[in-house]
């Protein structure tokens, strides 16, 4: 099974919650919700959900 | 911002976001695709979750009783928008009123991020970042409608659009609110200027519950209401047992319980 792809709006730096680590690597393009990526951290081992296009807000 | 009237703002949101959150599980097998099915399902656990999360953050803020607020409420106490209470007519209409609830909810939400309590700040903020995801797959839906569902669209849009802006008590709310749809339908089924003039106005027209957010004495229809908060034979027996009451008759605004406005004797 091929790597997931890097998407288009995607950062290139994900930092883990858990260590702040910036050594993370993309599991999944999607997780628990299609708004989701599961990435894993090569430091400190933990899994964790990104929301795609974290952090930005609609029009308002 | 006073606690009652954030709390007013907070169960407007909350009650909106949970009857759409019904409007998408409804209807999402009505998709054509496995993304509208995903989608539809993803976007539903998401504003149940943001109505789930409001209510526990009320319940320890506002010192109320659990599960009150979503089970222990007649519909008549519910502050969902009246935009939501008609079901949609079609697939247009129904993408269109997702569209409009969405985007109106958002206006209100970034408006009362603006609070010095950090949990609703980032609670919101929270909600605004799947509200971005989720108007992105309404894009989409938009965009792929074919002649016909831009027609049926443009047909349904006058009567939405007048219970949209009939929800804004803000008028700088309002006012960007129509900027924002306008920008976003017009090149879709090509208003004209005309067309876009004659649109309604939202004003009220009758007596309104400031709190609520809709008409006096106004409630969701009975079918709505089921979908919300099963109360059928069949469903209730298979409710998870809560560890507390939920008829204690809570009253939000008003300090007098209502078992004591009855006479004393």
């Amino acid at each position: 099974m091929s790597a997931p792809q890097q998407q288009p709006d995607q950062p290139q730096d994900i930092e883990c919650p858990w260590c702040d680590s910036k050594n993370t690597e993309l599991l999944s393009a999607y997780g628990p919700s299609v708004a989701e990526m599961q990435y894993k951290c090569l430091d400190c081992g933990q899994g964790f959900g990104w929301m795609k296009w974290e952090r930005r807000l609609p029009e308002a | 911002m006073n606690d009652d009237t954030m709390k007013a703002q907070l169960l407007c949101v909350a009650d909106s976001n949970w009857v759409l959150g019904h409007w998408y599980t409804v209807c999402m097998l009505n998709g054509r695709e496995l993304t509208d099915f995903t989608s539809m399902a993803g976007i539903a656990e998401d504003k149940l979750g943001h109505t789930r999360a409001l209510f526990r953050f009320m319940e320890e803020y506002y010192e109320l009783p659990e599960y009150q607020l979503e089970f222990g409420r007649a519909v008549d106490q519910v502050h969902n928008m009246e935009l939501l209470d008609a079901p949609p007519q079609g697939w247009a209409d129904f993408i269109l009123t997702l569209y409009l609830a969405d985007v109106a909810i958002w206006q209100v939400e970034n408006a009362v991020r603006d609070t010095d309590v950090a949990p609703v700040k980032n609670l919101l903020t929270k909600f605004g970042e799947e509200a971005y995801f989720h108007q992105l797959c309404i894009d989409g839906w938009l965009k792929a409608l074919d002649d016909a569902e831009r027609d049926d669209l443009k047909a349904a849009l006058p009567g939405r659009l007048e219970l949209a802006l009939q929800w804004f008590d803000e008028p700088e709310l309002k006012a960007r609110f129509s900027e924002l749809v306008f920008n976003k339908l017009a090149p879709i089924i090509d208003l004209s200027d005309a067309e876009l003039a004659a649109l309604p106005a939202g004003d009220r027209t009758s007596a309104w519950d400031a709190l609520r957010r809709r008409p006096e004495g106004s409630a969701m229809p009975p079918r709505l209401w089921e979908a919300v908060v099963p109360t059928s034979e069949d469903a209730l027996i298979a409710r998870r047992p809560l560890a507390v009451s939920v008829d204690d008759n809570i009253d939000l605004f008003v300090k007098v319980r209502k078992d004591e406005t009855e006479p004393q004797f």
